[in-house]
């Protein structure tokens, strides 16, 4: 066999293996989402099929299969047929940079350089991530504009000028992680953080933050899943597409999280190192998998905790505090450099920048929000407004003596009570 | 060029899975469709007026926002990767590069580029 | 082998954007017309890639695809009759305009095809100096021309192109304030 055709072959194999991992996690990703969720609200999640509920995946797209594809009768056929073809084209185009692994090891061969652990090492990889997701944003808008429907067109717009806006400040973000890598292939940006012995993340705290949030609101993720915002929109740009060509929105969807997590994980956690630990061979794919893992599990988390934020909040928000701050670290990062100055000092001034931004965030919320506390009279009057104001009713009832139920458990609230006043007496201007 | 045959697989398969699932979901799935079903889903309600179809300005204005503040990225990546060897005046090339930019930024910030009712 | 593939690769991109190309003018749906303008952008982009520009294809994507495509649909979206089915009609000039273009195509054709500058530029020693020398590859060496001030001297109008962005925001910010009156 020819050197090519053996590079050939190895891509296939492992253009395959990457398109079928990612559609696999895909699967049992919507299955430990829900899982989690489930877990995160006190609830069970879906465990009925097979053990453990492992079978739910294969159980909904059996479902989706054999739904009904309604073209709607207002709906511009040929863009709504190819807009979900187009985010999942998309998704699964921009993997193809992120290396999985390490060759170091491998030797020489011809078989060791097709079957790298990576689709493929190019010169402009973090670009090429950029680029290829910036077309993402085409499957959503020509999906909502083309449904013929309200609420598909709102979730277009609003995704349409959303992504668009975040997206900046990820290349901006990003940059001061390249001026310390001085290479744009993801592949050397992992081998510079063995160079200088250290992750990125300690070098751009701040970095990292902006681009976290950035890359949460360019996949639409909560806080920031406003185009398919349930409870004002249906379901956004989703509303009007059924079966499967629905759930290829959804693909399209925790593939565009898991390149994002990538991307954070190879360049600001060292990708595949962990120390001394990734020489083993078969231990990097490993580590790889677990930051991954945690990142996901993070988009989860914020889920599960985060109210959906308002549309001029979020605007405002990437332009006015994210790009400004994008280029603070961008600037400060490049002094760093252009001096001389060893790396830590980026690395404190980022969390110096981190520190005096949430104390001035803090200090804003406390100015427009003031802790309140209803005064004496009030209460046995108020409704409790959260579970801790529960402890200080109770406490305040029981001292009172005026109800005999609520002061029967006295002893446990006494105690809680009393602590629980002493944190609001601390956190009182 | 060579590194960029397998992008180029991995794009060719990405589209024929993508054309894959089309042809499966509308060959597997039922077709029985009623002029109800075929309406817009508007909760139940009757469409009272087609949707417009039209962008506000406001997006338009965006748009061109993004596409200088992109190619800005894509001016300042170059010069982020050379930053190393450049020292001092790469920093200088860039402190003026973003000042000039720094400006009209603010502007439209008093403007009120930025604010969506 | 190496070289065939190269052809091939050339070939079947040529024939894609000429075609996608021909659709942006054709097409009698302006929202599929500008699909279409998506598809030329990524095959200009992977010419780029034959020509070992790495960089140029990657902001061709960024840049066209990605930026200023979306805002050529937010245009197409903002007026009233993007949803028609002839809204992208044909000028009765069209014969006109096809004779320009192929007395065009035709003269750019022989230009290449014969002038020694066409040919002469494409293997500059600038450029190809970069080329094979591993790390960084093309965007270093790029980056060297643009932002080495003594070696080559291209920072002015590097500056300046911020001074062309600065224009360019107060004009948007302008074309976007009808509103306000």
């Amino acid at each position: 066999m020819s050197d090519v055709a053996i590079q050939l072959i190895g891509a296939l194999i492992k253009c395959v293996v990457v398109i079928g991992a990612l559609l696999t996690i895909f699967a049992y990703m919507t299955l430990i989402e829900r899982r989690v969720l489930a877990r995160f609200q006190r609830r069970v999640g879906p465990n009925r099929a097979g053990p453990f509920g492992l079978l739910q995946p294969l159980a909904d797209g059996m479902k989706m299969a054999f739904k009904e594809q309604i073209i709607p009768s207002k709906a511009r056929r040929f863009v709504f047929l190819i807009a979900p073809s187009i985010s999942v084209f998309v998704a699964l185009s921009a993997f193809a940079v992120v290396p999985l692994g390490d060759t170091t090891a491998w030797g020489n061969s011809v078989w060791a350089h097709a079957l790298a652990p990576y689709i493929a090492d190019i010169n402009v990889g973090v670009l090429y991530i950029l680029a290829i997701s910036s077309l993402a944003v085409y499957g959503i808008v020509l999906g909502g504009w083309s449904s013929g429907n309200h609420y598909s067109l709102l979730g277009a717009l609003r995704s349409a000028a959303q992504m668009v806006s975040y997206e900046v400040s990820i290349a901006l973000s990003l940059a001061g992680v390249l001026m310390f890598s001085q290479t744009l292939s993801m592949v050397g940006i992992v081998h510079a953080q063995v160079n200088y012995g250290i992750w990125f993340i300690l070098v751009q705290p701040l970095g990292f933050l902006l681009y976290g949030i950035a890359a949460t609101a360019e996949v639409n993720r909560a806080p920031f899943d406003l185009p398919e915002a349930e409870q004002e929109l249906v379901a956004g740009y989703l509303t009007e597409f059924s079966g499967l060509r629905w759930s290829l929105y959804q693909m399209a969807e925790y593939i565009n999280m898991i390149t994002v997590s990538s991307i954070a994980a190879t360049l600001f956690f060292g990708g595949w190192t962990l120390g001394g630990l990734s020489g083993i061979p078969g231990l990097p794919i490993v580590w790889y998998v677990v930051k991954v893992a945690i990142f996901l599990f993070i988009f989860m988390w914020l889920r599960a905790t985060l109210p959906r934020i308002r549309y001029d909040q979020l605007m405002r928000f990437g332009w006015q505090v994210l790009l400004p701050l994008s280029v603070l670290n961008l600037l400060a990062t490049a002094v760093v450099i252009a001096f001389g100055w060893p790396w830590w000092i980026s690395g404190v001034f980022g969390l110096a920048v981190l520190l005096v931004g949430g104390a001035v965030y803090y200090a804003r919320m406390r100015r427009n929000h003031p802790l309140t506390q209803p005064t004496q009279d009030e209460i046995g009057l108020l409704l409790p407004q959260s579970v801790r104001l529960v402890h200080i009713e109770a406490q305040a009832l029981a001292t009172n003596g005026t109800n005999g139920a609520i002061s029967a458990n006295g002893s446990k609230g006494d105690k809680s009570g009393a602590s629980a006043e002493a944190v609001e007496a601390g956190a009182r201007p | 060029m060579a590194d960029y045959i397998p992008v180029l697989i991995l794009m060719g398969l990405a589209f024929l899975f993508t054309i894959l699932v089309t042809l499966v979901t509308f060959i597997f799935g039922p077709k029985k469709p009623t002029p109800e079903k075929l309406a817009p889903y508007e909760c139940g309600i009757e469409e009272i007026e087609a949707p417009k179809q039209r962008f506000p300005v406001k997006y338009l204005v965006t748009g061109m926002l993004f596409i200088i503040f992109d190619v800005e990225a894509a001016t300042i990546i170059p010069l982020a990767i050379l930053m190393h060897s450049l020292k001092v005046l790469g920093l200088v090339e860039l402190v003026i590069f973003a000042v000039i930019l720094v400006v009209p930024f603010v502007y439209i910030w008093r403007k009120g580029a930025f604010m969506w009712e | 082998m190496h070289v065939d593939l190269a052809s091939i690769a050339f070939w079947v991109i040529a024939i894609v954007l000429v075609g996608a190309s021909l659709a942006v003018v054709l097409q009698r749906n302006i929202v599929h017309a500008a699909l279409a303008l998506i598809v030329v952008f990524g095959a200009a982009a992977g010419i780029y890639i034959l020509l070992n520009a790495e960089f140029i294809a990657i902001v061709q994507v960024l840049i066209y695809a990605g930026a200023v495509t979306i805002l050529i649909l937010f245009a197409i979206m903002l007026t009233q009759h993007s949803m028609g089915r002839n809204s992208n009609p044909f000028s009765t000039q069209w014969w006109l305009a096809a004779l320009i273009c192929i007395l065009l195509g035709g003269g750019i054709i022989y230009a290449v095809g014969h002038s020694v500058m066409a040919i002469g530029t494409a293997t500059s020693p600038v450029l190809l100096a970069g080329e094979g020398s591993g790390v960084g590859g093309t965007v270093v060496r790029l980056g060297q021309l643009l932002y080495s001030p003594f070696q080559y001297s291209y920072v002015l109008p590097f500056e300046i192109a911020s001074v062309v962005l600065l224009v360019a925001i107060v004009g948007a910010i302008m074309i976007g304030r009808e509103e306000e009156e």
